[in-house]
């Protein structure tokens, strides 16, 4: 008797701790297949590239039904990265009859988070996305090597972020949906770099007009698989 | 059954939560409140005392040769006494002045610049710079779980021995909170048990005329950007906020710093060009270069600058800079 009772005083969080019963998929892909770390890939241009760190947060995981938000993911702010699978497969246990028939989260981390002092877990400054030169999150950094990229070692490091006017870089992305229960959302880095341009934007460290505007092109290559 | 009950509970609780009693910040009623959100981290005996081992612990650089006290030295104010820039790891010069740490409960920004809003990740700054410790935080979480004594220390201040980027940052900003400095001859005055002379009391006039609207009491700094007049050095090419922003009206301002303490910090201004107040008196007198925010030098006769040399004095405090309670820790002397 004694010692169950102990373990669920030391424990409390272990019944509520459940398996989640469904779960959000990110899958970064290129050229339609799943993004293998450190790959390079041909391009039509005849150029080849490869990804060798590719992470990003998200905030505010919600499900939506006519617009209205119907499930808010208890964890406000989620690391997403290429090199950690478990980071890949965001699990949530949706309450029973919930109807949704949209999925949104904002790119990024939001400016009243950014405003605060030391924070943990996805959001502690040990997982890299925190600049040390000047505060702020990054909010999506893209590291590899391409072939076209004029840097040296090849190497292009997009590190995007900044969340103070006019650069913010925080982007709101909202998906309609079929099924709640199973939802499945691919990046498709190959679309990305089609737009990003590595022979001019192959370093960029700051918040800034081309953070901007690459966040919004990273936005516009996630869609929901079909 | 009871007994097992109760230490569960127990258990749980230290498991989980911030251990050691609250401590207060002591400052005069004169004081503005403080800007740091004390609810997100409070202040703990234990917390204090991690943070304070820290600070003083050259691990946190990348050859742990380094430490912040290298740069912001207790016996001059928490800043480096006769080092015009500051140094690093590998014999490295940085680009500015290391500041004073004083007071740091009620500024708003850090560095020079302000390119940090808070004090808790302030420390990632120069853990991180090439041109001071050189280190990843990752790393130096790694070094510190490695050693004897960091995991109690941890436990003790936190609740277990789990050593995390947001403690190690929460705990630095702890011990730098406790540096307060509110017992000169200045606050005395304020407080009714000391009297200024007629010399002192000529400079506090001119100093609330002259360099109030930058350096205002009790704080003697508004803790916002300003021009200090200098013509950009050449070689360091550093154009202040600037620098930050990309705002073109940004170009040469700088944070402005307190007027205590002056006496243990210098040199003075963000590349500590003057070594002594008397040259940066002349300066802001015969040498300022005019901007929107400085706009001329302040007409000051020898004997006015003599009254103000007087006042500054009184700003000086040796019980901030000899408190026992500031130095190089126990903690971190050898068994």
């Amino acid at each position: 008797m004694r010692i169950p009772l102990l373990i669920y005083l030391l424990f409390p969080v272990l019944p509520i701790a459940a398996q989640p019963s469904q779960y959000l998929f990110f899958e970064p892909v290129f050229g339609g297949k799943s993004l293998v770390l450190g790959q390079y890939y041909p391009l039509k241009t005849g150029d080849s590239l490869q990804v060798e760190t590719f992470r990003f947060y998200i905030s505010n995981l919600r499900l939506l039904y006519h617009g209205q938000p119907v499930f808010i993911h208890p964890r406000t702010h989620l690391l997403i990265d290429s090199s950690d699978p478990n980071s890949l497969a965001v699990g949530y246990n949706l309450p029973d009859g919930i109807h949704a028939d949209a999925l949104a989260f904002e790119l990024g981390v939001d400016s009243l988070t950014q405003s605060k002092g030391a924070q943990g877990g996805d959001l502690d400054p040990l997982n890299g996305m925190y600049w040390s030169w000047q505060s702020g999150y990054i909010s999506a950094k893209i590291e590899g090597k391409a072939s076209y990229c004029p840097a040296k070692g090849q190497l292009f490091q997009l590190h995007l972020g900044g969340y103070r006017a006019p650069w913010n870089t925080l982007l709101p992305l909202t998906f309609n949906l079929k099924d709640p229960d199973s939802v499945h959302i691919r990046i498709a880095l190959d679309i990305f770099f089609t737009y990003a341009n590595l022979q001019q934007t192959y370093a960029v460290m700051r918040p800034g007009a081309e953070a901007v505007s690459l966040v919004q092109q990273l936005g516009s290559s996630f869609g929901i698989k079909p | 059954m009871r007994m097992a009950l109760l230490l569960g509970l127990l258990l749980a609780m230290a498991m989980s939560q911030p251990c050691g009693d609250l401590v207060r910040l002591i400052y005069p009623d004169y004081f503005p409140q403080p800007v740091y959100p004390f609810s997100d981290n409070p202040l703990r005996t234990p917390g204090i005392l991690l943070g304070r081992t820290l600070f003083y612990d050259p691990l946190l650089s990348l050859d742990n040769t380094i430490s912040c006290a290298s740069c912001h030295a207790p016996y001059n104010a928490f800043a480096h006494t006769d080092h015009a820039l500051s140094h690093g790891i590998g014999d490295s010069i940085g680009l500015r002045n290391a500041p004073a740490l004083i007071n740091l409960a009620w500024q708003p920004a850090f560095m020079w610049d302000g390119a940090i809003h808070h004090l808790d990740m302030q420390a990632l700054t120069p853990i991180e710079s090439p041109t001071e410790m050189g280190e990843e935080i990752r790393q130096v979480v790694q070094k510190l779980a490695a050693t004897p004594y960091y995991p109690a220390l941890f436990q003790r201040a936190f609740g277990d021995t789990a050593i995390t980027g947001e403690r190690l940052l929460k705990a630095l900003a702890q011990f730098q909170l406790t540096l307060v400095s509110a017992n000169s001859d200045y606050d005395r005055m304020r407080q009714g048990t000391y009297t200024f002379t007629h010399q002192e009391n000529q400079g506090y006039t001119l100093v609330k005329h002259h360099c109030a609207p930058c350096h205002p009491e009790p704080l003697f700094s508004h803790y916002g950007y300003s021009s200090n007049g200098l013509p950009i050095d050449t070689l360091l090419q550093d154009a202040g906020r600037y620098r930050m922003t990309g705002i073109p009206s940004d170009s040469l301002l700088f944070k402005v710093p307190t007027l205590r303490n002056l006496k243990y910090s210098y040199p003075y201004m963000h590349d500590g060009r003057f070594k002594n107040l008397r040259q940066v008196l002349d300066h802001y007198s015969s040498g300022v270069q005019p901007s929107a925010t400085l706009k001329k030098n302040l007409p000051l006769t020898p004997e006015e600058k003599a009254d103000i040399l007087a006042f500054l004095r009184t700003l000086n405090d040796s019980s901030f800079v000899f408190n026992p309670d500031f130095q190089f820790p126990k903690s971190l002397l050898p068994e």
